[in-house]
């Protein structure tokens, strides 16, 4: 519960907090409009003194790092909110979690040092399950990135044919023949302006190989997994 | 249902988020505990089913039980639909991800007479008959509930019982004789059922009862199986409403659902008695909640979920008796915890500066009145008890307070009903107008704007107008269109409701058991949906009614007979059939009657119980 009332929060300068934390399982299938409410509800169970905005319906801020889109999975997500007072980081992470499910997991809060806008890129780890993969599918993947590669991007101004390549900073490919599993490796640019969303690599995988079919979903059948894995400045160092 | 094993097709479909599940707030228990698993349906979509609150608190009073789970159901969206049915994927509950037909108990909650088809659906994708007379011992029982069971006849056939009234009392004890018969042996289908509806209050089993029409297709008689079968069946309430359960760590949805904030249920039942209002007769009598249980329901509520909207949900919210101490607690404790309140309704009458500031609901959004006639002649017909001077006394407060729109709600078709009464609604919305401008302090930059909404009437069991034949089509489509000849004034928004669905909607409402063979055939040829404009298909129901040997006249523009038998005498509900052909008369005479709190007019709901009930 807060403790503070609507007129000392405003006498005090509120500062910036820092929290990371993870989004996967059956939580990609959340968008992110919707994680921020669950995000914000669970800001306010842990006890959390925030800076709230005002006017007539007010509500705290918060600020997403990179918002991931449905049927994305992250272990690196990225939030900040302004609070009030001095935060024990250890037990808010735990009160998180607690009243929290597993699929969305707090690892650690702490003051940030940098801005969002440095982050540049994001780096992906796609995997790609079909039986219909076979020897030959990695390295054609990789293949088909030394050349264009054009997919119909979706732009407020409508469908555009765009090359995404100039917008992959590193791509590489590995078959795991047993599992029928092909892994990728991908850092994709990420900055406000050239953000690449990471199913139009799946759709490249599936101009490579077939596969994932996008017919057939029988249960079982091809799937395949995008997970973020990390966040990158422009000289390809984490950002945190 | 189970995310990775589906993964590509929760990727092709809309708000894969209705399911997947993993809620904050969902129970989950060990099976090994388990005796009986209840799995408990809502017959439409996830965003509507989680903002049922009766729902929760049945899931809750459930789970509540050590050796019972129960878990929750929706209907999967029609794309979801047609991939379970390409890729013969079972139906699934929602917490274990087992399957529907494995459970013991499947529940249902009949809202509205539009979700039957839905039920069908729901049995379907899981795997169960649809006919109870086709379902086997290892069969789940399938049980109802909720406002449409109050005439439950027209789905009969695909229900194996039903629980009438409120069933946070009646529901536990009916799980727990399942355990009881199940642990002991003694269990078969038909005997549970027997025992259920011989032993238990409140429990209506349709096979035990055979039904005799006369030649005039009216119903000659309900003959129970022996006489130990209730003659009729007596809704259950709960006895002490202020401190029976109420969920305060409800499910926490990731999606958005119609109705995603804390709810306070401040009193049940309404005192008021709108004739053609079916919620006012059957949820009596008026039972409160104290504002100090309300208060501290809030704040539990709010430490359980960091939701930061509070609704308080009734019929009619301003005649709650402790209104103002129950909002101004609230106000001083939400304003300091930036927490807001909303109302769902108010009344005119009750409508003051004082409400509107507190509530943020009509601060920040536009206000709705319900005048539902557009004469005072015809409001006192139907008893609802608002006169012109309230209405504009409100809208003025509205006004000063710088708003300047309104929205006002309609019926037509009402018993009684002259062309005058029509267009008295368009003589209603001008007035407002001109109140606008006769406010000195209004807000002079904008226009003002009033909207109304015109329903159609549907008679309803259990309400003075049950007998009334509806308006036929073409009549209901005149009085449209007369309306809209006499609304001139740009400033006034008309829309009305689509008759098709009203008309479909009274055959379902005072249908018999003869109806539920159309409403299979109607689900066969595609029905599904019928709640939603763009799933509800008008013909193919009236094809259906054709070829079924159903008579739509018969059940929604036929005047029922007062001493004819009715499908729903089969269930008593507390109000006297006397007293509804009481409150009939008056309606002929244009005479409304005083609510439940100036003076009782005996309807019997107070030989229903209740601790601190309004009734003498
Ligand atoms: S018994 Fe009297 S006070 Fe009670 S609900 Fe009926 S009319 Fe109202």
């Amino acid at each position: 519960m807060n403790e503070i009332s609507l007129n000392e929060k405003k006498v005090k300068t509120p500062s910036p907090l820092r929290i990371r934390f993870l989004k996967t399982g059956s939580l990609q299938f959340i968008s992110h409009l919707d994680l921020m409410k669950t995000m914000t509800r669970l800001l306010i169970r842990s006890g959390l003194k925030m800076w709230y905005s005002e006017g007539f319906n007010p509500h705290p801020k918060l600020v997403f790092a990179l918002p991931l889109s449905v049927g994305v999975e992250s272990v690196c997500e990225l939030l900040d909110v302004r609070v009030y007072g001095d935060i024990d980081y250890e037990n808010l992470i735990r009160r998180l979690n607690e009243s929290s499910t597993p699929e969305l997991k707090f690892i650690e809060a702490y003051v940030p040092k940098r801005k969002f806008k440095e982050i540049a890129y994001a780096r992906y780890k796609i995997t790609v399950y079909s039986q219909n993969l076979t020897e030959g599918c990695a390295d054609a993947v990789t293949k088909l990135f030394r050349s264009p590669i054009i997919v119909s991007k979706r732009k407020k101004s409508g469908d555009h044919d765009t090359d995404i390549v100039p917008f992959v900073r590193s791509l590489s490919a590995k078959f795991d023949a047993g599992a029928h599993e092909l892994c990728v490796n991908t850092v994709l640019s990420a900055s406000p302006d050239n953000y690449l969303n990471p199913e139009y690599i799946v759709e490249a995988i599936r101009r490579a190989t077939g596969a994932p079919s996008d017919e057939d979903f029988t249960p079982g059948g091809d799937s395949y997994r995008i997970l973020r894995t990390e966040m990158l400045d422009s000289k390809g160092q984490m950002f945190k | 249902m189970d995310y990775k094993k589906y993964s590509q097709i929760l990727k092709h479909v809309t708000k894969p988020g209705r399911y997947t599940g993993g809620e904050i707030g969902q129970v989950i228990k060990n099976k090994d505990d388990i005796r009986c698993r209840f799995a408990f349906c809502f017959p439409d979509t996830y965003e509507i089913g989680m903002s049922n609150l009766g729902v929760r608190i049945l899931y809750g009073v459930l789970n509540e039980m050590p050796d019972v789970w129960c878990e929750r159901v929706y209907a999967p969206w029609t794309d979801m639909g047609e991939y379970m049915r390409k890729y013969s994927i079972s139906l699934t509950a929602h917490e274990s991800v087992d399957n529907v037909a494995d459970f013991d108990i499947v529940g249902f909650t009949l809202q509205y007479e539009l979700c039957y088809t839905n039920v069908l659906y729901i049995l379907d994708l899981a795997g169960i008959p649809l006919l109870a007379s086709e379902r086997s011992d290892d069969c789940p029982i399938i049980i109802g509930g909720g406002p449409c069971t109050y005439n439950a006849e027209p789905v009969a056939d695909f229900f194996d019982i039903f629980s009438i009234g409120e069933g946070e009392e009646a529901l536990p004890e009916l799980c727990r004789l399942y355990i009881k018969m199940k642990s002991d042996g003694t269990y078969t289908r038909s005997k549970f059922l027997y025992e259920a509806a011989t032993t238990l209050e409140g429990f209506y089993v349709p096979s035990l009862y055979k039904v005799e029409y006369k030649a005039d297709g009216t119903i000659k008689s309900y003959i129970p199986a022996d006489e130990k079968v209730p003659a009729k069946v007596r809704k259950r309430i709960v006895d002490d409403f202020d401190t029976s359960y109420y969920p305060t760590k409800p499910i926490m949805p990731f999606i958005e659902t119609v109705h995603d904030r804390i709810m306070l249920e401040v009193y049940r039942g309404c005192i008021r008695g709108c004739r053609f209002c079916q919620a006012g007769m059957v949820y009596r009598p008026v039972r409160n909640r104290t504002v100090a249980t309300l208060c501290r329901q809030a704040k539990e509520l709010y430490e359980n979920t960091g939701c930061d909207e509070i609704s308080l949900t009734s019929l009619s919210i301003s005649d709650y008796t402790d209104i103002n101490e129950l909002t101004n607690t609230l106000v001083e404790w939400s304003d300091a915890n930036i927490v807001s309140l909303s109302l769902p309704s108010l009344r005119a009458d009750s409508f003051t500066k004082e409400l509107m500031d507190k509530v943020s609901s009509v601060r920040t959004s536009g206000l709705t009145f319900a005048p539902e006639a557009g004469t005072q002649r015809l409001r006192d017909a139907i008893n609802k008890n608002v006169c012109e001077e309230d209405l504009m006394r409100a809208v003025r407060v509205a006004f000063e307070a710088g708003k300047n729109s309104v929205k006002l709600y309609f019926m037509i078709g009402l018993p009684t009903e002259t062309d005058e009464d029509i267009i008295g609604i368009a003589k209603l919305a001008k007035a407002v107008i001109d109140e606008y401008y006769k406010t000195p302090g209004r807000n002079k930059k904008r226009p003002p704007q009033v909207t109304i909404s015109v329903a159609c009437f549907v008679p309803k069991p259990f309400t003075p107008f049950q007998w009334e034949a509806q308006n036929t089509r073409e009549e209901l489509a005149r009085k449209q269109r007369l309306l809209g000849e006499h609304i001139t004034d740009n400033r006034i928004r008309y829309t009305f409701h689509d008759s098709r669905i009203s008309h479909i909607e009274a055959v379902l409402a005072r249908g018999d058991r003869r109806l539920s063979a159309a409403i299979l055939e109607a689900y066969r040829r595609g029905s599904c949906f019928d709640a939603w404009d763009e799933h509800f298909d008008y013909d193919r129901w009236l094809s259906v009614f054709a070829d079924t040997g159903i008579d739509v006249a018969f059940y929604a523009n036929r005047e029922f007979g007062e001493d004819e038998v009715l499908p729903w005498d089969i269930i008593d509900c507390g109000v006297k059939k006397e007293f509804l052909i009481c409150e009939r008369r008056r309606a002929y005479e244009s005479k409304p009657s005083p609510n439940c709190r100036e003076g009782c007019l005996g309807c019997g709901a107070n030989s229903l119980g209740g601790k601190g009930r309004c009734c003498p």
